[in-house]
């Protein structure tokens, strides 16, 4: 038998399918633990302390008075939902709000030179030095003059807003990620999803595997949740419209849910229980949680690659070649 | 073979694989503001620092593939501002250009600074495995096959030297350029690369994988009267294979490029919907739609899908 005759094909298939399913709840429960603590929130907050904590704004006065006043500033309070950080805050609000901040802490109307002013008039601490240095960076940039001193000053500063963004995206992915393991870990034992048995099961029953690899078929002609550009206007083509499209991928239908019943679960896995069997499980429960890890969207596009393979590699976007004449 | 054997070889095949099926990308980042000037215009005009040139200033031979008779020029600029090439298209019928060259390598007055303006285009052909992002620094271009995404390619003005006349078919003396087929290039490589698209504060980062076909040979049938954008045209048409004239090659219509002042451009400014011309093309990402996408990207998601692009026409063929 080939290493790559159709049956050993389908049980790759299938197993690719089960870490996808598995994927896609791992998925939604890490989006549900987001929510229900707030993380991108509390991340956004962090980052934002970094930058701004540490500076006061009268000689004597609190540590961190200028990030209480970024966060008492009208344009932050408008973003807090029931007191709750915003989970997003752009560039430009940050540096308008810094600037904002900065200038009236001085005197004056909005300018370069009032902006210039109130960061030299700030007690020393971080946030003094960096906007000296952003400011005095304006004035070296070739492209500024007296008219747009400011305004080079603000994108400087959104610069600096988007360096710490940066470093809180890597943070926000990072406590993703190790959620993402924990629900893993959870939900394989829990579910007693074991790669081996999973395996092992669509290898000895054909009628299993069929209806798998049905189901694997279905869930690749689901169109993932997208933006599409179309140009309709023929005469203009520097005009497109876009649309998001519904998210059809994130939830599991009754079949999927049917099929992935009879391949994990703890029915007749407890009459199994030598040291040999609990090894075996253990081992099959590792390989799973590393499978789900890797996220949904690595596995759908696998199951995409792999379903092209077994019905001889059309691309679903294109047209067919028509046959010359 | 046993069952368990089956089993391991089974999850063994599995692992190995999904790094064979994922091939190598790039990570390129552009400024919002730079991609909104671009997306609708043919060409860039730049100061351009030549820094690698090949030996000899040789250009390619002609044949076929990567021998197309194209010379490359490596380079830092003061608009893109990303490790850039600026590539001459049939080279050979640009002597003066050529001779520059020559004599800044004999001089070794490499380094120079000149006026360039070329067609821009992004291609993931050279991958680098150090994102290039926007303004920021990067080593001094040393080869001029380096890792790039960007390019000014053709170049249409290399400093005094009008390089518009290039814009015709590939051929030597002995020799004629063969470009790949349209179900080659279309069908089975461009239809088929993805691009990621995310938002980093006002940066757009763009990830794909190696697209490795650049000319391709096709007709195309206007859908429209081309629209002008200033240094060129850009029209709506549909592709098919050359000769083929009652099944388009693929469903979408697709914007196609040209450069004022060029032959292919001269060609098409007066023609209308239903005209159509046999044609020498290379792909670039669509920014204009990149641009539409971005417009609908929530500040943590990423959009993947096929690879936006349109095809810079570069010769009219018989």
């Amino acid at each position: 038998m080939g290493l790559f005759n159709s049956t050993v094909l389908d049980v790759i298939i299938g197993l690719i399918f089960v870490y996808l399913l598995l994927a896609i709840l791992c998925t939604a429960a890490n989006e549900w633990v987001a929510a229900f603590t707030r993380r991108r929130g509390k991340m956004l907050r962090r980052g934002i302390e970094q930058l701004l904590s540490g500076q006061p704004t009268r000689n004597g006065g609190d540590a961190d008075a200028f990030l209480q006043e970024f966060y008492a500033h009208p344009l932050i309070t408008s973003m807090m939902h029931d007191g709750n950080h915003p989970t997003y805050i752009s560039p430009r609000n940050f540096a308008a709000v810094v600037t904002d901040v900065t200038i009236s802490l001085g005197s004056g109307a909005a300018s370069f030179d009032s902006l210039e002013k109130g960061a030299s008039q700030l007690p020393e601490g971080n946030v003094r030095k960096t906007l000296l240095a952003l400011l005095q960076r304006s004035s070296n940039r070739l492209d500024a003059t007296e008219d747009n001193r400011l305004e080079v000053s603000q994108q400087l500063i959104e610069g600096w807003f988007n360096d710490a963004m940066d470093r809180v995206s890597g943070w926000y992915k990072r406590r993703t990620q190790l959620w993402t393991i924990a629900i893993a870990v959870a939900l394989t034992v829990v579910a007693n999803a074991d790669t081996v048995q999973i395996s092992r099961r669509l290898w000895v029953d054909p009628v299993l595997r069929g209806e798998v690899i049905e189901g694997a078929k279905a869930r690749a002609q689901k169109p993932p949740a997208t933006i599409a550009v179309d140009y309709e206007d023929d005469a203009d083509p520097t005009v497109g419209t876009v649309t998001r499209t519904d998210n059809q991928g994130s939830e599991i239908s009754a079949e999927e849910r049917q099929s992935l019943g009879q391949l994990i679960g703890w029915r007749g896995a407890v009459q199994n229980n030598t040291w040999k069997d609990w090894g075996e499980r253990g081992f099959g429960w590792i390989l799973t949680v590393l499978a789900l890890s890797m996220g949904a969207p690595f596995w759908f596009d696998l199951l995409n690659k792999f379903m092209n393979v077994r019905y001889a590699g059309k691309s679903p976007d294109e047209a067919a070649k028509t046959p010359k004449k | 073979m046993s069952l368990r054997q089956t089993h391991i070889t089974i999850l063994v095949a599995t692992l190995i694989c999904a790094p064979i099926v994922c091939r190598g990308q790039m990570v390129l980042g552009l400024e919002k503001d730079f991609i909104e000037t671009y997306k609708d215009k043919a060409t860039i005009f730049t100061r351009f620092h030549l820094d690698a040139v090949p030996a000899h200033a040789d250009p390619h031979p002609i044949g076929e593939g990567s021998k197309d008779g194209d010379i490359h020029i490596a380079g830092r600029d003061s608009v893109v501002r990303l490790p850039l090439v600026a590539e001459i298209i049939n080279a050979r019928k640009e002597p003066q250009s050529l001779t520059f060259l020559k004599n800044l390598l004999n001089e070794g007055t490499l380094g120079k600074e000149i006026d360039l303006t070329g067609v821009w285009r992004i291609w993931f052909e050279h991958l680098s495995k150090k994102p290039q992002i926007q303004k920021k620094a990067f080593p001094t271009p040393d080869d001029s096959g380096m890792a790039h995404a960007f390019e000014l390619h053709p170049v249409t003005m290399f400093d005094t030297f009008d390089c518009r006349d290039s814009f015709v078919p590939i051929k030597s003396n002995t020799k004629e350029f063969k470009a790949y087929g349209a179900v080659r290039a279309f069908i089975e490589e461009y239809g088929k690369l993805e691009l990621d698209i995310a938002l980093k504060g006002s940066q757009v980062m763009l990830t794909a994988g190696l697209g490795q076909i650049n000319y391709a040979e096709f007709d195309i049938e206007l859908a429209a009267k081309p629209k002008s954008v200033g240094d060129g045209f850009i029209v709506s048409a549909k592709v098919y294979e050359a000769g083929e004239e009652d099944h388009p090659l693929i469903q979408a219509n697709r914007r196609m490029v040209f450069v004022k002042d060029t032959v292919p451009g001269n060609t098409v400014k007066n023609m209308t919907k239903g005209e159509r011309l046999h044609v020498l093309g290379i792909p670039r990402v669509n920014l204009h739609a990149v641009s539409l996408i971005v417009s609908k990207l929530g500040p943590n998601e990423t959009w993947h899908g096929s690879l936006p692009y349109e095809m810079i026409i570069v010769a009219i063929l018989k």
